[in-house]
């Protein structure tokens, strides 16, 4: 999304295009993380912050629901901790 | 992470045995998130404390990388890492969530 001038006039220090992940880009990091996997990543507020993933992989196979989250969030990295708000996540073993 | 903020949380995980670290507070839940464990711990029907991240900057980036989770709400019992809202919710549609809170079955 583009920044701009504010009100005051002042020009806010982040004026340069930032660019928000996209369900795709989320999809695309899940896949390459869980080849076999079936994935759908949904923008629940349209904002590109706040989403909804069900993955489904063999990775799964004998971890628990925490350790399959945790999975899940060390694939997408770096965007869990600054982009993504808020993500409602299901995990289910193939 | 550094060892005092290691210590700190170590002794905030003990500080009740059912914790639940927040963004706000069990009054004002500063997150829907957050709020939704809030009503879950309550229908549970189990005494619980609370922490707000918020308020603690430090805590909030350490208690992420202790538990390998980057998001909040977080929920312990014992000092051991239950789950964030999806699985807390999950565990208690299918009745499991007591049991973990050491709630006697009735």
């Amino acid at each position: 999304m583009w920044g701009g001038r504010r009100i005051d006039g002042t020009t806010p220090r982040h004026y340069f295009p930032v660019e928000m992940p996209s369900p795709d880009t989320l999809k695309s990091l899940l896949v390459a993380a869980f080849p076999d996997a079936r994935v759908e990543v949904t923008d629940l507020t349209g904002t590109k912050d706040h989403f909804q993933a069900v993955v489904v992989t063999r990775a799964f196979d004998g971890k628990t629901r925490i350790e399959q989250h945790q999975m899940v969030y060390a694939a997408l990295g770096d965007l869990m901790a600054g982009d993504i708000h808020a993500l409602a996540l299901t995990t289910r073993v193939s | 992470m550094a060892d005092d903020i290691r210590t700190r949380i170590e002794s905030l995980l003990t500080t009740g045995k059912v914790m639940l670290f927040m963004k706000g507070t069990r009054s004002f839940p500063a997150c829907g998130f957050s709020n939704t464990v809030v009503q879950i711990l309550k229908k549970e029907g189990v005494a619980f404390e609370t922490f707000n991240i918020l308020a603690d900057p430090d805590v909030r980036q350490g208690l992420k990388q202790y538990s390998s989770w980057p998001t909040y709400p977080q929920l312990y019992v014992d000092g051991k890492f239950v789950g964030g809202c999806d699985i807390v919710t999950e565990m208690h549609q299918n009745g499991e969530l007591g049991g973990v809170l050491g709630k006697k079955p009735s």
